[in-house]
């Protein structure tokens, strides 16, 4: 039981400020949620305060007394436990051994008994009702059971502050259910954040929201005082942004032409997805993250194994390698920069990439051609950038992401599959990126896969919400919107 | 204001890197010449640019490898050169040096060719396959000469090594003219393109179309092309091949080169000029133990605090908490 | 699946390879079993050499420089004794104090100069042997006598010494990998940033596998040095090779996280049993080394090739 202060947090990563000055006060015995668009900072602080980031600057205060974290240890020490977005286990040992490691720390802490912490941890495993043997190693259990135990160690910790940053987004509805029960009991010894997209939940589990953006937080409301459109609202800026594209209405096929683009999958995750795209389409992809809506993208592309037909204008084709896809003319993009961006090369030879791919490695570099594309892709892009010779990663994350949509844009596409390509870009770049994928949609398909449904809704023609592996919705215009695309995606079929 | 000193540091960063080992020269020339007048004149430049040049062709072919991915590094490159001194002093008594030099440059091709199979086909950790193939190297060296000495080496090869055209040194004419054609394949070709993205970046060079696995081979099979060629002007220096380890020594001033003239060890940054700089410094650094009298045992010890201290400044893991 | 059964299943590797090297040895060469006693006990120190890098593989990084080390230690020991002259009772601790430095520089090196491993030990490696030529200069020394005769026997109290360390290193194993020094180790290989934010000190345990490591390594110079019985400063051969391999087949991999110190130590005697039905089978001795060498690397291929279709596969 505690209060908490954050005070001027600052955190930059080169170029990029992730924390701006952000300042909340938490009292004790709530539960705050904390929400923001992509890229407001919500899983940096998370980092921050859990010991796994340095700031460059703030303070924190604990009962009004000023204490530093200054690594992990400290962090523990502190009373403050989280369970991470991207998860936080050994992935070689077994769920045992992992929360051991915690225990035997936190006893040496805390001098209490081990075998009692291990307990609790149990408990909190028994609460959410683990699946899977004690004993089953991390790394083979489902997205879905490390989750779960990945929020049993942070729970069973009996924390005085606990972090859980998007805990809910591989979990069922009972899994969800239960963890709400669990946090309700832990409210009178915990201060509790829920860091989480899915305002619904907020709503129903928490007493106060903290919104941010842009690594600020914008203020600290009490649930009852606001509605979940006043939140997204504050959230997005205040004003609704007008997109200013029109979705594209196709033209209902006359139907003795071969479609423009038919393809069916099936993989280990997949059991069989088949869609028809017209030229000039944009098929939305939405749903559960994890549920295959990349799985099937990386299929197409011939990224990963898979049973597939793939016909362009009513002729097969054989897709086994990216190499193939390209040649006919299929282009894939990520939104995972990680992915995609050669962080030390050029502006000019991150966009010339697949271009320089498609050519033979005996033949002679351009340069020159390489420059031409890089400035006229920079000016039809809305590149910011001092010259194509500099290296991406002077580029800020928004402007980086372009320079990939400019290299699959380069390679002329007749599909463009985009697999989450805005994730954690700001709104200004996102809208800018909206006009582009409309344009190029007008002689492509494009199949847009996206983990924020909001995304979808302004450029989509249609949107297709995918389930463990199965088309379970297909909606278009009035029928799309975000309420039942998230039902769709929840619960698995149509309302 | 804060912008303007950041763009500034890169800038310096990235001319830095390639100007401190020809800053090193100097240094170097000039403490040598504090001890031993004579040491900074024009023709003792030229003799250690004769005994730079075979060390600088094998860290050409090492910056091929060094370029294409995170862990690519060639620890077979001084096998390579020591088996080509005693096999083609072999050869040499009974062929050509055009048949000579043909079988000399196939044996580093496919020894080349064996690494680059290793490490991106069956998965092998660069290191531990390069490793191998040296001892593999060796064995053969040690199987051809069964531990006599063979053969010796022709006038044109020693020409070659050591000899003088209007008196510029022809092993650095052959040295500067493998760098004018590696840069060409490195800066003009898609191949250099295909290289320079597969060290920056495996998946998204994958993503692109382009086969990483053809990339890292060709590299490694460039090394070993280059460090056999290198090889024959071992030969041409040392005259007789006493043992079949000869050139063991320059496998780690090789990489130390790549490393220290600026290029990324974790690949997708970096060329060849300043390894020229930097093999220049490595071999007026040996000259230095040999004008000091520095026994073989302690230059073994200080090429390996070499290393060390070069590591600490150019190679290091990013902090767990950033 | 309980402790010891998890532990079984990882020593069978190794031991299935050394009791199948064994078997092929025992049939095609006729003294074989005879000559057990002293073959056994030429193995040893690469024995503990397997161990050793089966620490540092478990947690995430690599010892390239055992075969300097090890060359090293057995110059420093003979060269305290032969030209110092210290207490020949005190010879015993000379190597494995000098392992134990040798892992800690190692140590600082890599886990808190957060310099890279292979890189570094391999630098290491030119480092020490050239210091052991440096102290020895030629092979030269001797050693105190009693510890020449122990090894001479081959006995102490009647225990074949081959078999008394094989004990001593079972042992060594089993403390250890009851301790929560090696539940760190695992995981400080396996997820070092997940291992990060449980609070563990990650650097401080990579520090610890070096020791321990540059601990074993002594030994292994220890025993070399009583097998010789004098200072080589000229050793070298495959023995680092050969301590990665054992250490693979000992379950560990270069990602680091998994491993066995036994399944490695009796991986490596059959390696170097390997090496004498080689031998045996004719091959000169000019011919030995490569085609030595091709074996291992076809084992390492083997391994190396195995484990990546496991991999995609589970993809």
């Amino acid at each position: 039981m505690a209060t908490w202060k954050i005070v001027n947090w600052k955190k930059a990563f080169g170029q990029v400020e992730a924390l701006r000055n952000l300042s909340f006060e938490l009292k004790s015995n709530k539960i705050y949620g904390l929400v923001g668009p992509n890229g407001s900072g919500k899983s940096t602080f998370v980092k921050a305060i859990t010991g796994l980031v340095k700031l460059d600057s703030g303070k924190l205060f604990r009962d009004d007394l000023e204490v530093s974290i200054t690594s992990p240890k400290q962090a523990w020490a502190h009373g403050i436990s989280a369970a991470h977005q991207d998860l936080s286990l050994v992935q070689n040992l077994s769920v045992k051994e992992n929360l051991t490691l915690i225990a035997q720390h936190l006893a040496s802490l805390r001098n209490t008994n081990f075998a009692s912490l291990m307990q609790e941890f149990y408990d909190a495993l028994d609460a959410l009702q683990f699946p899977a043997p004690v004993l089953s190693k991390i790394g083979y259990l489902s997205r879905r059971e490390q989750q779960i135990v990945e929020i049993a160690k942070a729970l069973g910790a009996r924390p005085s502050l606990l972090l859980l940053d998007e805990p809910t987004s591989f979990l069922t509805e009972r899994d969800i259910e239960r963890l709400f029960g669990l946090l309700n009991q832990m409210r009178p010894q915990t201060t509790i954040i829920f860091v989480s997209h899915r305002l619904r939940e907020i709503f129903d589990i928490c007493d106060e929201v903290i919104i941010m953006r842009d690594g600020q937080a914008l203020g600290t409301f009490n649930l009852r005082d606001v509605s979940l459109d006043d939140v997204v609202k504050i959230m997005s800026g205040g004003t609704s942004i007008a997109w200013g594209v029109t979705r594209t209405v196709i033209p209902s096929s006359c139907g003795s032409e071969p479609p423009y683009f038919f393809v069916e999958v099936e993989t280990k995750k997949i059991h069989k997805i088949s869609v028809t795209i017209q030229r000039g389409e944009i098929l939305g992809v939405a749903g559960l993250v994890g549920h295959g809506q990349s799985e099937f993208l990386k299929a197409i592309y011939g990224l990963i194994p898979s049973r597939k037909r793939i016909e362009i204008n009513g002729k097969p084709l054989n897709i086994e390698s990216p190499l193939q896809a390209l040649r006919h003319g299929i282009v894939y993009i990520s939104g995972t920069s990680s992915e995609t961006t050669l962080p030390h090369r050029s502006i000019k030879e991150n966009i010339s990439l697949i271009l320089n791919g498609l050519k033979s490695g005996f033949s002679l570099a351009n340069t020159a051609a390489e420059k031409q594309l890089a400035l006229t892709m920079v000016n039809n892009l809305g590149i910011v950038c001092r010259s194509v010779d500099e290296p991406l990663r002077h580029l800020s994350g928004g402007n980086q992401q372009k320079c990939v949509l400019a290299r699959a844009l380069s390679a002329d596409p007749k599909i463009l599959l985009l697999d989450d390509p805005l994730k954690g870009i700001d709104t200004l770049t996102k809208a800018q990126f909206y006009k582009l994928i409309a344009e190029v949609a007008k002689n492509t398909a494009v199949v847009f896969y996206s983990s924020d449904v909001e995304e979808l809704l302004p450029i989509a023609s249609r949107i297709i919400v995918i389930f463990e592996g199965r088309i379970v919705g297909e909606f278009r215009g009035k029928e799309m919107t975000k309420e039942n695309i998230l039902a769709a995606a929840l619960r698995g079929g149509n309302e | 204001m804060k912008l303007e000193w950041n763009k500034l540091k890169q800038t310096f960063q990235v001319k830095g890197k390639i100007l401190l080992p020809f800053g090193l020269v100097i240094i170097l020339l000039l403490i040598g010449q504090a001890f031993s007048p004579g040491f900074f004149s024009l023709s003792h430049l030229a003799h250690i640019v004769t005994l730079a040049a075979p060390l600088g062709i094998m860290a050409v072919g090492q910056t091929f490898v060094i370029l294409s991915g995170k862990e690519d590094v060639d620890f077979s490159s001084g096998a390579n050169a020591s088996l080509t001194i005693v096999l083609a002093a072999l050869l040499l008594q009974r062929y050509s040096h055009g048949i000579t030099t043909l079988i000399i440059l196939a044996v580093g091709l496919i020894s080349g060719l064996l690494n680059g199979i290793g490490v991106r086909v069956i998965g092998i950790p660069p290191l531990i396959m390069t490793f191998c193939s040296s001892m593999l190297l060796y064995g053969v060296g040690q199987a051809i000469t069964r531990g006599m000495s063979i053969g010796t080496s022709t006038p044109i090869l020693t020409f070659m090594a050591l000899g003088r055209i209007a008196g510029i040194p022809v092993a650095f004419l052959i040295w500067m003219g493998i760098i004018i054609l590696s840069a060409v394949i490195l800066h003009k070709t898609t191949y250099g393109r295909w290289l320079y993205a597969a060290g920056s970046n495996p998946t998204a060079t994958h993503l692109a179309g382009i086969s990483n696995k053809v990339v890292g081979i060709v590299a490694y099979a460039l090394s070993g092309v280059l460090s056999s060629f290198a090889g024959l002007l071992y030969l041409g220096r040392f005259s007789i091949p006493s043992g079949f380890k000869m050139a063991e020594i320059y496998t780690l001033p090789c990489i130390m080169a790549v490393i220290l003239g600026g290029t990324n060890f974790f690949g997708g940054e970096g060329g060849f000029t300043g390894s020229i700089g930097s093999v220049l410094a490595l071999t007026i650094l040996d000259s230095f133990f040999t004008i000091f009298n520095i026994s073989q045992a302690w230059r073994t010890v200080m090429y390996g605090l070499l290393l060390v201290v070069i590591l600490i400044f150019f190679v290091r893991r990013e902090k767990l908490r950033i | 699946m309980s402790g010891v059964r998890k532990q079984v299943l990882q020593i069978l590797p190794g031991l299935l390879f050394l009791v199948l090297i064994s078997l092929i040895s025992g049939i095609l060469m006729p003294r074989f079993v005879r000559l057990l006693p002293s073959s056994l006990l030429l193995a040893i120190p690469t024995a503990f050499l397997g161990f050793a890098e089966s620490l540092v593989m478990i947690a995430g990084e690599v010892d390239l420089s055992l075969t300097g080390s090890l060359v090293l230690i057995n110059a420093i020991s003979i060269s305290a004794y032969t030209d110092y002259h210290i207490n020949e009772f005190l010879f015993v601790v000379i190597p494995l104090v000098t392992g134990l430095i040798i892992g800690a520089i190692h140590g600082l090196l890599v886990a808190f100069g957060r310099l890279n491993s292979f890189l570094v030990t391999a630098g290491t490696s030119f480092a020490w042997s050239g210091l052991a030529l440096v102290i020895l200069r030629q092979p030269r020394g001797k050693v105190p006598l009693w510890f020449n005769e122990v090894f001479s026997i081959g006995k102490v109290l009647g225990v074949p010494l081959a078999v008394l360390f094989i004990v001593i290193a079972a042992l060594f194993w089993l403390l250890f990998s009851v301790s929560p020094l090696a539940l760190k180790s695992y995981a400080v290989g396996s997820s070092p940033k997940a291992t990060f934010s449980f609070g563990i000190d990650v650097n401080r345990i990579k520090f610890y596998a070096f020791v321990l490591n540059g601990f074993l390594v002594g030994i292994a110079g220890l025993i070399m040095t009583g097998i010789i019985g004098s200072g080589d400063p000229r050793l070298g051969g495959f023995s680092t090779v050969l301590a990665v391999l054992a250490a693979l087949i000992g379950g560990a991999t270069f990602a680091g996280g998994t491993g066995n110190g036994l399944g490695a130590f009796l991986a490596a005697i059959g390696l170097q049993f390997t090496r004498n039905l080689i031998a045996w089978v004719g091959v000169a001795h000019y011919h030995l080394d490569l085609f030595y060498g091709a074996a291992l690397l076809v084992l390492i291929a083997g391994i190396a090739y195995l484990r990546r279709s496991r991999e995609i596969g589970m993809e």
